[in-house]
């Protein structure tokens, strides 16, 4: 359980890669969570989730092409592992688990 | 195109790409160029720039950071100790030019942290009390039109209540006078200067207490400062002891009530033994304590801290009028304030009860250091120019090598601090060394403290020396084409060799300044030294006359009369010795600040002043008075002892007496006749002007006419006496003897006049002294660099020299050509410093009321001495290559 944990941050970066299947990429990204959750961050934030997500496994990437509006530069490409997957899965699994456990009680009176 | 046009800032990406991770980097670089295309779509290209560099700074941490440039520092503190290494060997190879570089900056770090001491303790003066900022002394100004416009910083006794009672801005006042006076204790009698506050002083003054308590609060309170408490007590603890002090006429009886510590040197008011204010009742008659018109204290004045001192002034003028009422004219009168700490390096101020010491002399020194740390900077930086030649190779090599210009800048720019560092330490040590000489030199007691404020000095020196003295090579050299260099197509360019020569000028111009400047002082203080003052002044031993309480509840006739009686008592005793040539007494002799000073108002109703001595019948023989018109006292006569005086030339000029010799002196001094006029002497330093003064044998009536009496120095009766003897020293032992005799309760102390005449001029002794020193280190370090110049430029030119020597050239002209090259440039140099200088010249000697004119000569043996001292570097330089073997530098082509 401890070692697939995932912070929420970096629960959005691997969504948004799995909804971005094969475009998955810093700015389409950053724009992607924006545009899905209304919240801003930095390009710097997103780029240093991504790298450590690499890191533990969940993500894999490969380089892709260079176009001129990115000055020359090529896109690194990222898409899910399975170990990735199974991590988000993990991580549904868990809060789904909560949700049915908490008592209709608690509901009634809010 | 397009997108070569919106490309995002520069430096930004400079920045990203300098730390970010090279894996990193081009996803980075990608994603950031993408999203600026995006911003500047939404928001325009400065937004969009700004939105860039944020971003790019938000890259700036850990995981982003390349790890390998900081993971590695080994290598660059490798570097670091190559450059010092290299920097080293540079030093050991190049001996001679290391040698010049180090001793000539080394000399004027030295003079420099010596100056920056003599400066930080002149800007320090008075900053030590707690309240400096806010205390003033207060002016006062009378002004009856030209020529009788009084401004003193001694005031008025009144003033001070007065302050305390009409302004609340005021929150405390204080009047500081002092009185020279006998000091008793025991058998033992001493004169002392003492100073007497109201009690207020401690608040204003907070000095260090070290026992007891300084309140001032009884009229028998005595505060002494350490010293003198060991002075008078020793080690026994000296509060509730008593000392006498003479007051008007009698000793009274002080208690210790209070010992303070030692008061730093540069702080203004002086004090050893201070006493309550009123206790001046006893000298001072209740006319002089009220009136607006007798200054004789200082006063000081504590403000609020809200008040502004300008605020403070406006509102003074309302004062004046009020306790002056109808006596004046608006603008006759005025009274102001005086900032404390401005007190001290003030000249436009008249001098009160406190040293004034000459901005004029801090300015000076601190321009001097500063020229001779810029010309040994220009040393560096011309010796640096001059080896360019034989340093470029080494750049050529190094660059070939695969050195980048940032290394080569770090490699010159170490050699520099190196020499700088070296130079400093060596010049510290011999600061260490210097310091006591430089302290009597200067009359100061400064000490080389490790304090923040040093230490910033000391490191900012080195910085900015280092930092001067490198950019050229740093700068210049390091950006030589390694493949001109080495396919030695270098050549020296014109432009190089004018800026050296220019700056050899420049050094030659500060020196040739320098010179000028010592031998104009050195002038002036001879011409002063040497000018007939109008009275002997040699072989004369002056003996005060510390005359003891005999005469205890006299009057100051009465005193004068016994003072004179055992005068003659002493005159009898001193005139049997053979060496003794003429005795006289008298209250002031010469070499003091000057006579006693009288106001008084005329019948016309407006106030002057005259000075005057109150002498014996023999003062004239004695100093060698020069008799214009009739005679000199005589001794038989009653009348010349009552009511004769002598006039100078001044006065009889100044008050209109055409025939002077038995005319009276103008009322309310009609009493007294003119018996002789005498030939104008100067009776006060050369810095002041002559002015009417008059010699009297009995002084009574001239006080009581007069309505103002000031005098600075010790009145007490004086004993002169004219010797005539090649063995000074045993003469004075033979007076000490028969004094013993004759004075045998009292303590023999004597001084010559002529040496007191030389204390007058001391600062500027001591100003000429520190810039005859400094004009030799000037000499020594222009020098230094002509010297390696010349040396630089014959190894050039050896080969060219070889060959005019090969075609049948003389030792001669060989040397001549070069010769020629430098004087020239020594001759424009002089050019520039000769009107330079003389302006500067000019403005030194208006302080004087007496000086040289200043001509030719002095800028023609100014100019004389620089010639031959390059001459004998210029010559010794050429000489060698001149009479070198032509073979041995053309061999090698």
């Amino acid at each position: 359980m401890k070692g697939t944990n995932l912070g929420e941050l970096q629960e959005l970066v691997m969504l948004a890669v799995g909804v971005l299947y094969d475009d998955a990429y810093g700015v389409s990204i950053k724009d992607e969570i924006e545009k899905q959750t209304g919240r801003s961050m930095t390009l710097s934030t997103v780029h240093a989730a991504l790298n450590r997500l690499e890191d533990k496994g969940f993500l894999i990437s490969r380089m892709g092409g260079a176009t001129e509006e990115r000055g020359g530069r090529p896109k690194r490409l990222f898409r899910v592992t399975a170990y990735g997957k199974r991590a988000l899965e993990e991580s549904r699994m868990m809060r789904n688990r909560m949700w049915e456990s908490i008592p209709r009680i608690a509901w009634d009176n809010i | 195109m397009i997108a070569q046009k919106n490309q995002p800032p520069h430096r930004a990406q400079q920045f990203l790409r300098w730390f970010c991770d090279p894996e990193l980097l081009p996803e980075i670089e990608g994603d950031l160029h993408e999203s600026y295309l995006e911003w500047i779509g939404e928001e325009g290209i400065k937004k969009a720039n700004l939105r860039y560099w944020m971003n790019v700074l938000t890259f700036f941490r850990p995981y982003f950071i390349a790890k390998r440039q900081f993971s590695q520092p080994a290598n660059s503190s490798a570097m670091f100790k190559n450059y010092f290494k290299v920097a080293y060997r540079n030093l050991i190879k190049q001996k001679l030019y290391s040698l010049i570089n180090i001793s000539g900056l080394m000399v004027s770090f030295t003079f420099c942290i010596l100056i920056w001491l003599y400066v930080q303790d002149e800007l320090s003066f008075d900053r030590s009390y707690t309240h400096a900022d806010r205390i003033y002394r207060a002016w006062v100004l009378e002004d009856y039109g030209p020529d009788e416009v009084f401004f003193n910083t001694h005031t008025p006794m009144p003033l001070g209540p007065a302050l305390d009672s009409n302004f609340s801005e005021v929150k405390a006042s204080v009047r500081v006078g002092n009185f020279s006076s006998l000091v008793q204790k025991g058998g033992d009698t001493q004169s002392e200067k003492v100073f007497y506050a109201d009690p207020q002083f401690f608040q204003l003054f907070n000095n260090e207490v070290l026992s007891g308590e300084v309140s001032l609060s009884k009229l028998q309170d005595l505060v002494l400062t350490k010293s003198y408490a060991v002075k008078y007590f020793g080690n026994v603890d000296p509060i509730g002891k008593t000392l006498s002090i003479k007051l008007g006429n009698q000793f009274q009886a002080f208690n210790v009530s209070g010992v303070v510590a030692d008061l730093p040197s540069n702080v203004s008011l002086q004090y050893n033994m201070l006493i309550p204010y009123d206790n001046n009742k006893a000298f001072t008659g209740e006319r002089g304590r009220a009136s607006w018109y007798n200054v004789s204290v200082e006063t000081y004045a504590l403000l609020d801290e809200q008040t502004h001192a300008m605020t403070l002034e406006g509102k003074l003028d309302a004062m004046v009028k009020q306790v002056l009422g109808e006596n004046y004219k608006p603008g006759e009168y005025k009274v102001g304030l005086q900032p404390l700490t401005d007190i001290r390096l003030n000249t436009e101020f008249p001098e009160g009860g406190v040293a004034v010491s000459d901005w004029k002399y801090v300015y000076i020194l601190s321009a001097v250091a500063l020229l001779i740390l810029v010309v040994a900077c220009i040393n560096f930086v011309t010796l640096a120019v001059g080896r360019s030649l034989s340093r470029a190779k080494e750049v050529g090599v190094r660059k070939v090598v695969g050195a980048v210009r940032r290394q080569l800048m770090s490699q010159f720019w170490s050699e520099a601090f190196l020499i700088t560092f070296i130079s400093i330490l060596l010049g510290i040590l011999l600061v260490i060394v210097l310091l006591p000489y430089f302290n009597q030199l200067a009359g100061k007691e400064l000490s080389f403290l490790i304090s923040l404020q040093n230490i910033l000095f000391l490191l900012g020196l080195v910085w900015v020396v280092g930092f001067l003295a490198g950019v050229y090579p740093a700068l210049i050299l390091s950006g030589f084409s390694p493949l001109m260099i080495l396919r030695g197509s270098m050549n020296m360019g014109y432009s190089r060799e004018t800026l050296r020569k220019g700056m050899v000028a420049f050094q030659f111009v500060l020196a040739a300044i320098l010179i000028i400047g010592t031998l104009v002082m050195k002038q002036q203080m001879t011409y002063l030294q040497n000018k007939n003052l109008g009275f002997d002044k040699e072989q004369i031993v002056v003996i005060p006359q510390n005359m003891q309480n005999r005469m205890s509840g006299s009057t100051m006739e009465q005193f004068m009369e016994e003072n004179f009686g055992r005068k003659q008592l002493i005159q009898n005793a001193l005139g049997r010795l053979p060496e003794v040539k003429e005795v006289t007494t008298s209250f002031f002799t010469f070499g003091q600040s000057g006579w006693i000073e009288v106001g008084f108002t005329t019948e016309e109703g407006t106030y002057r002043e005259f000075n005057m001595n109150a002498v014996d019948q023999d003062f004239v023989k004695t100093y060698g008075l020069e008799m214009l018109q009739g005679r000199d006292f005589d001794e038989e006569s009653g009348a010349d002892a009552r009511s004769g005086v002598l006039i100078n030339e001044t006065f009889a000029r100044a008050f209109n007496l055409k025939e002077a010799v038995g005319s009276t002196l103008p009322p309310p001094f009609q009493e007294y006749q003119v018996v002789g006029v005498l030939s104008d002497f100067h009776y006060q330093s050369l810095h002041a002007a002559i002015e009417p003064a008059l010699l009297v044998m009995n002084p009574y009536g001239i006080f009581k006419g007069s309505e103002n009496v000031m005098f600075e120095d010790n009145s007490t009766p004086k004993i002169s006496v004219k010797v005539q003897s090649e063995n000074l020293a045993q003469t004075v032992d033979k007076l000490k003897e028969v004094w013993k005799e004759v004075a045998p309760d009292q303590q023999f102390e004597f001084s010559f006049v002529d040496e007191k005449l030389d204390a007058q001029y001391r600062a500027e002794e001591r100003l000429s002294t520190i810039l005859s020193i400094t004009t030799a280190l000037g000499i020594f370090i222009s020098c230094l660099g002509l010297f390696g110049l010349v040396t630089l430029s014959m190894s050039k030119k050896t080969k060219e020299i070889g060959i005019r020597k090969v075609l049948g050239a003389s030792v001669w002209q060989v040397m001549a050509l070069s010769y020629k090259e430098f004087m020239l440039l020594i001759g424009i140099a002089f050019l520039v410093a000769v009107p330079v200088s003389y302006l500067m010249m000019k403005r030194w000697l208006a302080d004087f009321a007496y000086q040289i004119d200043l001509g030719a000569p002095v800028f023609l043996l100014a100019g004389g001495i620089i010639v031959v001292i390059a001459s004998l570097s210029i010559v010794y330089q050429s000489m060698k290559a001149a009479t070198s073997n032509p073979v041995d530098s053309l061999r090698s082509e």
